[in-house]
């Protein structure tokens, strides 16, 4: 395996009064896109900014890229940073306040120029870049501000919140820019309290709260991991037979009927092999069994409310939400 | 490549330089000065001041009040064409007579004034005057001339000289003070030398607390927008805040480098200039300074901004609203307002004890030197020596005062306490 794009080991940031970061790890495989989730004031922009290097770290080891940006500055040029809080030169125009951030970065004048106006027919804002950055609403501005960012192909993005402020359409076209950075093998890591985007777009996501990590891992193996044992039911046609079976007993702890389906969770000490097999003996047919896995948002709030790392059934399923679910046929 | 600090630097400067403000300003300084130095003159010469009406209430012995009558109807040095004349009628009465009667016409403006020349005018040497307006100075310095010459011929003639004979003897001497410099120079005349001196303090000031102000602002800008946080991803704190401060400076430069220039040429017309203005021929000379006068001045000029910028900088960085900065700003500008303030006595003494203090103390000496050197000889090693301490101190302040503005520019919340800043200084 490649060295990670991004490597933290008990890094630790402390305050006068509380600790923002607290011993956090995480690696971030060069290639992929990387969610950094929590909720608000859980440390991710302060982790963010000691990455950067705008803030200094108390304890811990930082590499990006390979090399500790404490040490190596000129590293950081690999990387295109987007704050949480945007800002802008408001008094210089659109193109001159791009290419002004792309040559921060090392990159030529007459190359940042081009590149830039290239970003801005992209993003629709090519009749824009003479004009005054005051002059833009607050959506542009962002776009703006992406184009900033990443201009001058870097091979880490690290994006703080990113969708925050764009407008459906816009998200979509970032969405697309990040997807587009993957395929050219450019490492992304965004910080989001919005799990649908972490779900959408990060192959692995580490969970932040308090400072410290709870979970990292590829989501697909986050949402696996928390699904504990909820299972989905559906026979077709149903039965008497059926209907006596599904019901809470030595089998099942709950039973709820949702439409043609059953959603059980397995009562203590069931073996799911078990009870899949005296179910596959009933009279109607099975056409479904398939463990139930939590979205990455209700790993999210399970969680960080403090319910523990593992099963947490009880919370409501997203409307039939089991894309990741295997299937049995019956 | 472009060295990423000079980068920072262009921004501001561009940013600077094509500002409406900063063409303004370039074209109406010079206007403004000009407009300083020449308008007082120009108004009390040209302002015709009005015919008075006075009545001189005659205690004195004989041929007093008629001699100040005719001096006062003399017609004045400004007044040729009549205007500015004085009317005077004499009332021969005790003035606790008439007294009541003159304060009414005074009242119904029917007079402009009352003298009294009491009994004893020539041993007393006491005249009293009332009117409705004692403060034009030209006119007081009449009245007392009159007065003054009258008495004097009372008190010649009891002693037996004629009028003539008194003005032979009591014709005025002219000081004529010419600053000679060392290399046997001569510099301008005294009040010109003064001028010089008060002019370059007081246009150092104004460059020093301007674009220091920008610094500020622009410092400020960058935080509360939030810039600073894309701009620290690429650059260290404190070659941002030397950026900014070189920028700003060059910008500056450039506009007292225009200046400067605008004066010369103007110098170089000064001869045609002044005797357009009808001042007095070599008025303007005093403007002439050596080079390595000018040298020294820049030097100054140039540490002193990089001083009080770094405050300026440091302050920008730490608050969060305007209104903060403001109340921060007082600081540095009333530490610069000193030497300001002293500039008569320092004028006044360029060698003295204070003028040599001040223009040794860092803080001051960009202010004080440059106006020492304008106004007297100043010997090269203590130049140096000054220029050496201002160095180091500029040196030390920009040390402490990027470390503040790394924590502070990414600091919100309330502004910070001396504590507090002084942690952001050890831990910066």
């Amino acid at each position: 395996m490649p060295d990670p794009a991004l490597h933290l080991a008990g890094v630790t940031k402390r305050y006068a009064d509380h600790i923002a970061v607290d011993g956090l790890g995480l690696s971030v495989p060069a290639g992929t896109i990387y969610g950094l989730l929590g909720p608000n004031g859980a440390g991710k922009s302060t982790t963010i900014r000691m990455v950067m290097g705008i803030v200094g770290r108390d304890d811990g080891e930082i590499r990006v890229l390979g090399r500790d940006p404490a040490v190596d500055r000129s590293v950081l040029d690999r990387v295109g940073y987007l704050p949480e809080e945007r800002g802008l030169y408001k008094k210089m125009r659109v193109l001159d306040a791009i290419v002004f951030f792309a040559r921060l970065k090392g990159m030529g004048a007459a190359a940042a120029r081009a590149g830039a106006e290239g970003w801005l027919e992209r993003l629709d804002l090519g009749e824009w870049k003479a004009r005054r950055v005051e002059q833009l609403s607050k959506g542009m501005q962002q776009k703006v501000q992406f184009v900033a960012t990443v201009l001058h192909d870097p091979d880490l993005w690290v994006l703080d919140e990113p969708f925050s402020g764009l407008d459906p359409v816009n998200q979509d076209v970032l969405r697309e820019a990040v997807l587009d950075a993957r395929r050219r093998g450019r490492t992304v890591v965004l910080s989001t309290h919005v799990m649908e985007h972490a779900e959408q777009l990060c192959d692995r996501v580490c969970i932040v709260a308090r400072g410290r990590k709870l979970l990292e891992g590829e989501v697909r193996a986050v949402r696996r991991e928390a699904a504990g044992r909820r299972y989905s039911v559906e026979f077709d046609p149903r039965s008497e037979a059926v209907e006596r079976a599904m019901r809470p007993g030595a089998a099942f702890a709950r039973v709820a009927a949702r439409g043609e389906r059953y959603e059980v969770e397995l009562a203590e000490g069931a073996d799911p092999r078990r009870v899949l097999a005296d179910l596959a003996t009933l009279d109607a047919p099975l056409v479904r069994w398939a463990r139930v896995e939590p979205t990455l948002h209700e790993v999210f709030v399970s969680l960080v409310a403090g319910r523990g790392g593992g099963a947490s059934p009880g919370g409501e399923v997203a409307g039939g939400g089991d894309p990741g679910a295997e299937r049995v046929a019956g | 490549m472009t060295p990423i600090f000079l980068l920072v630097a262009t921004r501001e400067f561009r940013e600077r330089v094509l500002s409406r403000a900063y063409l303004l300003s370039t074209l109406l300084f010079p206007v403004l000065v000009l407009a300083s130095v020449l308008l007082p003159s120009l108004l009390i010469r040209g302002l015709p001041s009005e015919a008075r009406t006075l009545v001189v209430v005659d205690e004195a012995p004989l041929g007093v009040a008629a001699a100040v009558v005719e001096a006062l109807a003399e017609p004045g040095s400004d007044g040729a064409d009549g205007e500015g004349k004085v009317t005077a009628t004499v009332r021969r009465a005790p003035l606790a007579d008439v007294e009541e009667g003159l304060r009414a016409d005074l009242a119904a403006e029917r007079i402009d004034g009352y003298l009294w020349l009491p009994p004893d005018v020539a041993d007393s040497g006491h005249v009293s005057y009332r009117a409705r307006n004692v403060s034009n100075f030209q006119e007081m310095a009449r009245i007392e001339a009159a007065v003054n010459d009258a008495v004097r011929q009372l008190r010649l003639a009891s002693v037996g000289l004629s009028r003539d004979q008194a003005e032979a003897l009591f014709r005025r001497v002219r000081l004529d003070a010419v600053r000679l410099g060392r290399d046997g120079q001569e510099g301008g005349g005294a009040e010109a030398t003064f001028f010089v001196g008060f002019a370059i303090s007081f246009a150092l000031y104004m460059v020093i607390v301007l674009y220091g102000s920008l610094v500020m602002l622009s410092a400020l800008e960058e935080k509360t927008s939030r810039v600073v946080e894309v701009v620290l991803s690429s650059i260290d704190a404190s070659h941002l805040m030397a950026g900014k401060v070189l920028g700003i400076g060059a910008a500056a430069l450039l506009q007292v480098g225009i200046w400067t220039v605008a004066g010369l040429t103007a110098l170089a017309a000064a001869a045609p200039l002044a005797l357009a203005l009808s001042l007095p021929p070599g008025a303007l000379d005093a403007l002439r300074i050596a080079p390595g006068s000018l040298a020294a001045m820049l030097a100054y000029m140039l540490l002193g901004f990089f001083l009080y910028a770094a405050v300026f900088a440091a302050i920008g960085a730490s608050v969060n609203t305007q209104q903060e900065a403001q109340q921060f700003a007082m600081l540095p500008t009333m530490i610069l307002v000193v030497p300001l303030m002293m500039a008569p006595a320092i004028s006044a003494a360029p060698d003295g004890a204070l003028a040599l203090t001040l223009s040794h103390l860092p803080f001051t000496s960009p202010l004080v030197m440059p106006a020492r050197l304008g106004a007297a000889d100043v010997a090269a090693w203590e130049v140096a020596l000054s220029l050496a301490l201002l160095v180091a101190a500029t040196a030390g302040v920009a040390w402490l005062a990027g470390r503040i503005y790394r924590v502070g520019v990414l600091a919100t919340g309330s502004r910070p306490g001396a504590r507090e800043l002084w942690r952001w200084v050890r831990h910066g």
